[in-house]
C-alpha cells in the first residue's frame, strides 16, 4: 500500500475521506487496525476485554493503572481508551483530561456507578461515551465502533464480496442495488459481517445480536432466512450455512459448496 | 403487617442538638455548696449579731442600773439631809455594792463602804460651788455620774454644805458581762459548728430529687430505658424539671426505637438480599463448572454458558434493586420534569410488547399532566406489567386507564388474571415477599422469576414523588388491580 495512503491512515480527520475514495476505486487491502489502550485494574474484566477486541479486530494494550498512561499514550498512539472511572491512584475525570491533553483518541469510561451525577462528571471531563458495568461484550464493541466510526478510526463501510454495509449511514448495497432491511435484520447483518468468515452458532448469533433473554427457539432460523432471501436477490449466497455449526458470511470463492 | 419502606416521617420527632452545639453552657455551680455556704453565713452573721446586740444591750443596761442606783441613792441622802444624822445618813445610803462617803461642811469625813476609801483624794473637776442654800434642792440629774475605770462616782452637795459622794464599782459586773460574752461567743461558735456540720447533709438531702434524676439518666444510658422520674408534686421547681425530664426521655426512646426498628427492617432486608443472591451466584458457578468439567459438544456447552450469563444478570438486577431500595431509604433524590402519564404509560406497554407480543396491553385515556422523572415512572408500570404476565401467563390482557381526580393524577393497572388475595393485598409490598409458595422457582416467569423486590422499589418511587401505590383489594379470581397516584400538575 503506498506510503502516502498509510500515513494518511495512522491520521484521524483524514481516515473517512481516503476510506471513501478506497472503497470507491474498489480497494480492498487491509485496513489497519484500531488501537485500543484499555485502563482496568480487575484482572478478570481486564483479560476478557482484551480477548474480545483482538477478536473483533483491533488491537489492544492493557494497564492494570493510570500510572504510566502518558508514556503509554506516547508509544501505542491509541484512536481509543477504555478507562475504568474508579481506579485508585489518579481518578477517572484526572486520566480522562489527561488523555485529552495528549492525543486525540476518544475515551470511554466504564464505571460501576450507574447515577446521572457520575455520568455527568464524565462528560464534563471529555468522555466520548460511558459503559456500566456489568456489560455485555457486545455493547462495549458496538459503543466502541461506533465512537471510531465517527473518528474515523474505523471503516464505517464493510465490504464483503459485492455487498457493501455503510453501519453509519445506515445503507447496504449489493452490487450497487440498495437492500431494504427491517432494524433486526440490519443488525443480524452487521453482526455477521463483523465476523466475516467465521462460523457462529445460533446460540453466539443470538445472544450477541438480541440478548440473554428467553426467546423462541427458531428466531434466528427465522431472521437469517429472510436476511439471506433479501440478499440473493442481487447475487450468490454471501450467508452459508454450515450444518451442526451455524452459519457464516463470506464472500463467494469459486470451490465453496453450499 | 407490611413494613413500608418510605416510613411515615411525620412521627420522626425533630433531632435534639447536642449539648454545647448551640448557645452557652449551663452555670452549674455546687447547688448544695451555695446553699450550705449561704445559710452558714447569714446563721453567723445572725449569731454574731444577737451576740453583739445582746452583749451591748446586757453591758448598758447594767450600766445603767448602776447609775441609777448611785443617782437614786443621792436623792434619798438629799432627802434624809437634816432629818438623820450625818453618821446614819451614810449607813441608810450605803450598800448594795454603793460606798459612801460624806464631807460635813465642817469637814468631818464619814465613809461607809469598801470603795470609800478611792474617793479621797481626787477630786472632781467639777467640784460645785456652794450655791445659795436652796429649799432641799433634790441633786438629780444635774449630777453627772463619772465613770473612772471601773468605778463609777456621783458627786453631790447637800442641802447642808456637805459633799456627798457615792462609789460603786462595775468590776463584778463587768467582769459577769465578760463571761457572758465568752458564753455567747463559745456558744455561737459551737452552733456554727454545729449548723456547718448538719447543714451540708441537710440541704443535700432537699436536694435528693437531683441526684435520683442523675441516677435514673445514668442507669437508662445503662439500658433500663423504661424508668421514669415520675414526680409527686409536678408543679414545684424540680417537679417541672422532673416532668420536662420524662418528657424527653419519652422522645428520645421514641425516636431510638424508630431507628432501631429501621435498622432491624435493613439487617433483615439485607440478609434476605444476601440469601437470594447466592442462588444466581450458585447457579452461575454450576453451569460454568459443568462446562469446565466435562467435554461437552459445542451447543451443550454453550447452553451452559448462556444459562451462567443469564443468573449473572439476575444477581446483577437484584443487586441495582438494592441500590436502588438504599437510595428510596436514603431519600431518593429526584430531577422531576413535566411529563404524560398516559405517554409514559404507553411507552412501558411498548418496551413490555417487545418481549412479549402476545399479551394484549391497552392504554386508555387523555393526557394527564404530572412532574415526575420520567424513567423512575416508567419503571412503576413496567413493574406492574410484568407482575401481571408473570401472574396470568404470555396472553394477558392488561388494561391501563389514567384520569385526574381530585387533584391527583391516577394511573389504573387492571389485569385478567388470577387476582391477589385481599389479605395478600398489603403484603405484596414487603420486600422479597413471593406470594404462593407453592409454586416452585422453575414455574415462575420472567426474567426475575418472581423475585419481590419490585413492588417496594415501586411504591418507595411513588412515595419519593409524593404520591403513592396500592393494591385495591378485590374477590379472588377477577384479576389484580393496582392503583398509582401522584400529585397533578
Amino acid at each position: 500500500m503506498p506510503g502516502i495512503a498509510e500515513a494518511a491512515f495512522k491520521s484521524g480527520p483524514a481516515r473517512p475521506i481516503l476510506q471513501r475514495f478506497l472503497n470507491l476505486v474498489g480497494h480492498t487491502g487491509a485496513v489497519p487496525e484500531p488501537r485500543v489502550i484499555i485502563v482496568e485494574d480487575d484482572a478478570a474484566i481486564g483479560g476478557s476485554v482484551v480477548d474480545a477486541l483482538t477478536d473483533a479486530g483491533f488491537r489492544s494494550r492493557l494497564l492494570v493503572d493510570g500510572a504510566h498512561l502518558e508514556a503509554a499514550i506516547a508509544e501505542f498512539r491509541p484512536d481509543a481508551v477504555l478507562l475504568d472511572w474508579m481506579l485508585p491512584g489518579r481518578d477517572g475525570p484526572t486520566l480522562a483530561r489527561l488523555v485529552r491533553a495528549h492525543s486525540s483518541a476518544a475515551v470511554i469510561m466504564v464505571t460501576a456507578k450507574d447515577t446521572v451525577d457520575e455520568r455527568l462528571r464524565g462528560f464534563d471531563a471529555g468522555v466520548d461515551d460511558y459503559l456500566t458495568k456489568p456489560f455485555a461484550m457486545a455493547e462495549l464493541i458496538a459503543r466502541l465502533s461506533a465512537v471510531l466510526r465517527r473518528t474515523g478510526a474505523l471503516a464505517s463501510v464493510i465490504e464483503i464480496g459485492d455487498l457493501l454495509i455503510d453501519a453509519d449511514a445506515g445503507v447496504i448495497t449489493r452490487a450497487g442495488h440498495p437492500v431494504e432491511l427491517t432494524a433486526t435484520e440490519r443488525r443480524l447483518l452487521q453482526y455477521l459481517a463483523e465476523n466475516r468468515d467465521r462460523v457462529l452458532s445460533p446460540t453466539q448469533i443470538l445472544t450477541q445480536v438480541w440478548g440473554y433473554g428467553e426467546y423462541a427457539d427458531n428466531l434466528v432460523q427465522v431472521h437469517i432466512s429472510s436476511l439471506r432471501r433479501k440478499l440473493e436477490a442481487h447475487g450468490p449466497r454471501l450467508l452459508h450455512t454450515v450444518w451442526g455449526t451455524g452459519y457464516v458470511l463470506r464472500a463467494a470463492v469459486p470451490a465453496e459448496q453450499s | 403487617m407490611s413494613n413500608p419502606i418510605a416510613p411515615d416521617r411525620s412521627t420522626v420527632p425533630a433531632p435534639v442538638p447536642s449539648p454545647g452545639r448551640r448557645g452557652g453552657r449551663l452555670r452549674t455551680a455546687s447547688l448544695r455548696r451555695r446553699v450550705t455556704v449561704a445559710v452558714w453565713l447569714l446563721l453567723a452573721i445572725m449569731v454574731a449579731v444577737l451576740a453583739l446586740a445582746t452583749a451591748i444591750a446586757l453591758s448598758a443596761r447594767l450600766d445603767t442600773q448602776l447609775r441609777q442606783r448611785l443617782q437614786d441613792r443621792a436623792e434619798i441622802g438629799a432627802a434624809l439631809v437634816g432629818q438623820v444624822s450625818d453618821r446614819e445618813l451614810v449607813d441608810q445610803i450605803e450598800g448594795d455594792g454603793v460606798s459612801v462617803v460624806l464631807v460635813t461642811a465642817s469637814g468631818a469625813q464619814y465613809s461607809k463602804g469598801p470603795l470609800a476609801g478611792a474617793s479621797t483624794g481626787t477630786r472632781t473637776a467639777t467640784a460645785q460651788p456652794p450655791g445659795p442654800r436652796g429649799p432641799a434642792a433634790a441633786p438629780g440629774p444635774a449630777d453627772p455620774v463619772v465613770v473612772q475605770g471601773d468605778l463609777y462616782r456621783i458627786d453631790t452637795r447637800l442641802s447642808d454644805g456637805a459633799r456627798l459622794t457615792l462609789i460603786a464599782s462595775a468590776a463584778d459586773v463587768r467582769r459577769t458581762i465578760a463571761q457572758v460574752e465568752v458564753v455567747l461567743v463559745v456558744g455561737g461558735l459551737l452552733v456554727l459548728l454545729a449548723a456547718a456540720a448538719v447543714l451540708g447533709p441537710l440541704v443535700g438531702r432537699a436536694l435528693r430529687p437531683l441526684a435520683e434524676m442523675t441516677e435514673t439518666a445514668r442507669s437508662i444510658t445503662a439500658g433500663d430505658r423504661g424508668r421514669r422520674l415520675r414526680p409527686t408534686r409536678p408543679e414545684t421547681e424540680l417537679g417541672r424539671t422532673a416532668v420536662a425530664f420524662d418528657a424527653m426521655l419519652d422522645a428520645v426512646e421514641g425516636a431510638e426505637t424508630q431507628a432501631r426498628s429501621a435498622e432491624d427492617r435493613l439487617r433483615t432486608f439485607l440478609s434476605d438480599a444476601a440469601h437470594e443472591l447466592r442462588t444466581p451466584l450458585a447457579g452461575a458457578r454450576a453451569a460454568t463448572e459443568q462446562v469446565l468439567r466435562s467435554d461437552l459438544p459445542r451447543e451443550e456447552r454453550e447452553r451452559r454458558l448462556v444459562t451462567a450469563i443469564r443468573e449473572n444478570d439476575r444477581a446483577a438486577r437484584l443487586v441495582d434493586d438494592m441500590l436502588t431500595m438504599a437510595r428510596i431509604d436514603q431519600g431518593l433524590e429526584l430531577r422531576p420534569t413535566e411529563a404524560d402519564l398516559t405517554a409514559l404509560a404507553e411507552r412501558a406497554v411498548a418496551i413490555r410488547t417487545l418481549s412479549a407480543p402476545d399479551a394484549r396491553l391497552r392504554v386508555d385515556g387523555d393526557p394527564v399532566p404530572v412532574r415526575v422523572e420520567p424513567d423512575r415512572i416508567v419503571q412503576i408500570v413496567t413493574n406492574l406489567l410484568d407482575n401481571a404476565l408473570r401472574a396470568g401467563g404470555p396472553t394477558t390482557g392488561v388494561r391501563l386507564t389514567t384520569r385526574i381526580r381530585d387533584g391527583w393524577a391516577e394511573l389504573e393497572v387492571i389485569d385478567d388474571g388470577p387476582g391477589i388475595p385481599a389479605a395478600d393485598a398489603a403484603r405484596v409490598f414487603d420486600r422479597l415477599v413471593r406470594l404462593d409458595a407453592a409454586r416452585s422457582r422453575t414455574e415462575a416467569t420472567g426474567p426475575d422469576k418472581g423475585f419481590g423486590l419490585g413492588l417496594p422499589i415501586a411504591r418507595g418511587i411513588a412515595r419519593a414523588h409524593g404520591g403513592d401505590l396500592v393494591c385495591v383489594p378485590k374477590p379472588t379470581g377477577s384479576g389484580a388491580t393496582f392503583l398509582l397516584t401522584l400529585p397533578a400538575v
